[in-house]
């Protein structure tokens, strides 16, 4: 149990003093994609009224010739730092970043009447790694 | 052990957050949007001016260093499409010198309102994101 305890004590101490820091950051921007589009949406037969009932608001509407687009979006940033610097002269020893970000994204296009010509989804926040 | 105890301490911080961008959408009004009779200037009158971008410029600026931010849903001038939006930003910070985490989260309360040639509504969408931030 002491060598244990005298171990943290040195691991501990080794951190304080070499001003290690690790940073984990996390981001969320928007809102859950309500629904599953493959199970709510019917290219060539779901409405515009029908695509806002399931799914909200869209985050974006983009405007083409042939019709509008829908876009829904929910971003998660996950950010991890480990820092070591020399604790007199602040110097960095070592840095190690890892950022990833990926969205949920749900793309709904409709044709010029209103109805769903295509849509396209992807959950990329499912690829993110814990750290 | 104390030491090393009383330097930790000294390092450690906490930090909250809470910024508002944009107007309250007034829920209550919401269940009387009727499409094909509701007119463009009761929607007007009853939401008040539509955010010309829907994208509060402090939140943008806060969201830029982590980059990502809300992109703006319609750039005006689509006058049969009016979009009505409250942004609220929470984050949370936990300093432990050695050890730091940080969170932040933003989502939007928002209503879109499509209109007919007749300055009717023809749909609507709204939700209340910012439910999920507390």
């Amino acid at each position: 149990m002491r060598s244990t305890e005298a171990a943290l004590c040195a691991a501990l101490f080794a951190l304080v003093a070499f001003g290690s820091a690790c940073t984990i950051q996390r981001t969320y921007l928007g809102s859950e994609i309500l629904a599953d589009p493959y199970e709510m949406v019917v290219v060539g037969a779901s409405t515009k009224p029908q695509v806002l009932a399931h799914f909200g608001p869209p985050d974006r509407i983009v405007r083409q010739r042939d019709g509008d687009v829908f876009v829904y979006r929910y971003a998660q940033r996950n950010g991890f730092q480990l820092e070591i610097e020399e604790p007199f002269s602040g110097i960095e020893i070592f840095t190690w970043d890892r950022v990833q970000e990926k969205s949920d994204r749900l793309l709904v296009f409709f044709d010029r009447n209103g109805l769903v010509s295509a849509f396209g989804f992807r959950r990329g926040r499912a690829e993110l790694q814990p750290l | 052990m104390l030491a090393l105890a009383g330097v930790a301490w000294l390092g450690a911080g906490c930090v909250m957050m809470n910024v508002v961008g944009g107007n309250e959408v007034p829920e209550e009004r919401i269940a009387q949007i009727r499409p094909g009779e509701t007119t463009r200037a009761e929607i007007l009158d009853w939401f008040g001016s539509p955010a010309a971008y829907t994208d509060p410029s402090g939140l943008r600026l806060l969201f830029e260093a982590a980059e990502v931010r809300p992109e703006d849903v319609l750039t005006f001038p689509y006058a049969d499409v009016l979009v009505f939006q409250l942004t609220r930003a929470k984050g949370r910070a936990l300093l432990l010198f050695v050890f730091n985490y940080i969170e932040a989260r933003g989502a939007s309360d928002r209503l879109v309102v499509f209109f007919d040639d007749k300055d009717r509504v023809m749909y609507y969408g709204y939700r209340k994101g910012t439910d999920a931030l507390d």
